[in-house]
């Protein structure tokens, strides 16, 4: 059974339902979170309090509709409202803690193409989190979870315009960062 | 079960003094995964607050029946709130049936179409497209203006009735606030919490909506020809709705 169809039946009211969900939808909804809100207490809470607005608003999921791009626009929902408490009750914010990147780079090759993948992920999460949120954003839903134009720009509330902008703004900085590291953009090792 | 596939980001990035002949980790594309324990502080929670399990259908439809209640209860209450104001407008037997019910029959097209944009969920449970509910946001007042100062239909014994109103419409004002109030908030309990992508573009196009019902209701029971009165009274309010909805219904409608 696929997603959308478990969470139409959660959405319907079947409680049970709600492990199937969880195991469907959390790891892609967890690395979301994880580089959206970069640091990665952040990213635990985000998802938490995602997955229980998920379960809150579960009836006005609308049978048929993608599960997962629902969920994504939950969570970035989600992210903007902790982005505006903060602004309006600024916390002391901890050291950033690589525990997230390890948790997006799995160890499965050599050292030195995990020392190579470490370094990249580093550089790419922490130009991400200096990027704006909503550029960031862009740039995940397209280029790291597969999204469409158009899907995205329903996730993210804009115009399709506007999001192919915001991921390239996103693209350029990126690319830029890698390239004062001294990757070269192009063919794989 | 079927999980999501990741698409790759199709993009590789090398250092150039880096060679190693294993294809290399993309750290884009290996899922993380949360603590165990997270899922369990997701259950407790979870059990604490059960999630209302009234059909978003049912929801919907009660907002769309909230209309004409709305109307019902703002031109009734206005009949007994205001002194000398009558339900309906009082030429309305007067007026030449075919003008009167094409200025109604665009005016309830608008206001239905509206409505309409702003509150359907769409194919992706996230609404209609930002562009549609900006224009449905902005386009309201102006197109209702169009529809009620362009040639206003009326008859002498309407002309008659409304030189004894307010000039600047005041009354008008009130009755459409009190209408646009309650189908604003009927349609912010419709979609209470439901609402998790552009709730601003959102609001204000429920905010258009609920004031062009407003204009409906005037339309009904306002004989009144002149500018300022159809401007300020009628036009202004309709307009104001969509930016009330745009500043209080954003909190709402969020998940």
């Amino acid at each position: 059974m696929d997603a959308d169809q478990v969470m139409r039946r959660y959405a319907g009211g079947d409680d049970a339902a709600f492990d199937e969900l969880y195991t469907a939808l959390s790891p892609r909804l967890y690395a979301f979170c994880v580089r959206l809100a970069g640091r990665n207490g952040d990213a635990e809470d985000l998802f938490q309090d995602a997955f229980f607005k998920l379960h809150r608003s579960r009836a006005t999921y609308v049978s048929g509709a993608n599960v997962l791009h629902w969920a994504f626009a939950i969570v970035r929902s989600t992210h903007l409202d902790r982005l505006r408490r903060r602004a309006r009750r600024p916390e002391k914010l901890v050291a950033s803690t690589d525990d997230g990147l390890e948790a997006i780079v799995a160890t499965s090759g050599s050292p030195e193409a995990e020392l190579h993948a470490e370094t990249l992920a580093r550089i790419v999460e922490q130009e991400l989190q200096r990027m704006s949120e909503r550029n960031r954003s862009a740039y995940i839903l397209l280029r790291i979870e597969g999204l469409s134009v158009n899907e995205a720009a329903a996730v993210l509330g804009t115009t399709g315009e506007a999001v192919k902008q915001r991921a390239f703004r996103a693209y350029e900085a990126l690319r830029e960062a890698l390239a004062r590291a001294g990757f070269q953009q192009g063919s794989r090792v | 079960m079927k999980r999501y596939a990741r698409r790759s980001p199709g993009q590789a990035f090398s250092r150039a003094a880096v060679s190693d002949a294993r294809p290399p980790l993309d750290p884009l594309v290996v899922p993380a995964l949360p603590k165990a324990e997270v899922a369990a502080r997701i259950r407790a929670r979870i059990a604490e607050a059960p999630a209302p399990r009234a059909p978003f259908r049912r929801r919907l439809a009660l907002a769309f029946i909230a209309v004409p209640l709305a109307i019902l209860t703002g031109l009734v209450g206005s009949c007994i709130a205001l002194p000398g104001r009558h339900l309906l407008r009082v030429d309305i037997w007067q007026i030449p049936r075919a003008d009167f019910a094409e200025r109604l029959l665009l005016l309830v097209l608008l206001a239905s179409l509206t409505t309409g944009i702003a509150l359907l969920p769409g194919r992706r449970s996230l609404g209609s497209k930002v562009a549609l509910l900006a224009i449905a946001a902005v386009a309201l007042a102006p197109l209702y203006t169009l529809v009620t100062h362009v040639a206003p239909v009326g008859t002498s014994v309407g002309d008659e009735a409304a030189r004894a109103l307010h000039p600047l419409g005041l009354p008008c004002a009130s009755v459409a606030f009190a209408v646009g109030t309650i189908a604003l908030i009927a349609f912010g309990l419709a979609l209470r919490r439901a609402v998790p992508a552009a709730p601003v573009n959102r609001a204000a196009a429920l905010g258009a909506a609920a004031g062009g019902w407003a204009g409906v209701a005037l339309f009904l029971q306002c004989p009144a020809k002149d500018e300022l009165h159809l401007l300020v009274g009628h036009s202004l309010p309709v307009a104001a709705f969509a930016l009330l909805g745009a500043l209080v219904l954003p909190r709402v409608l969020r998940p």
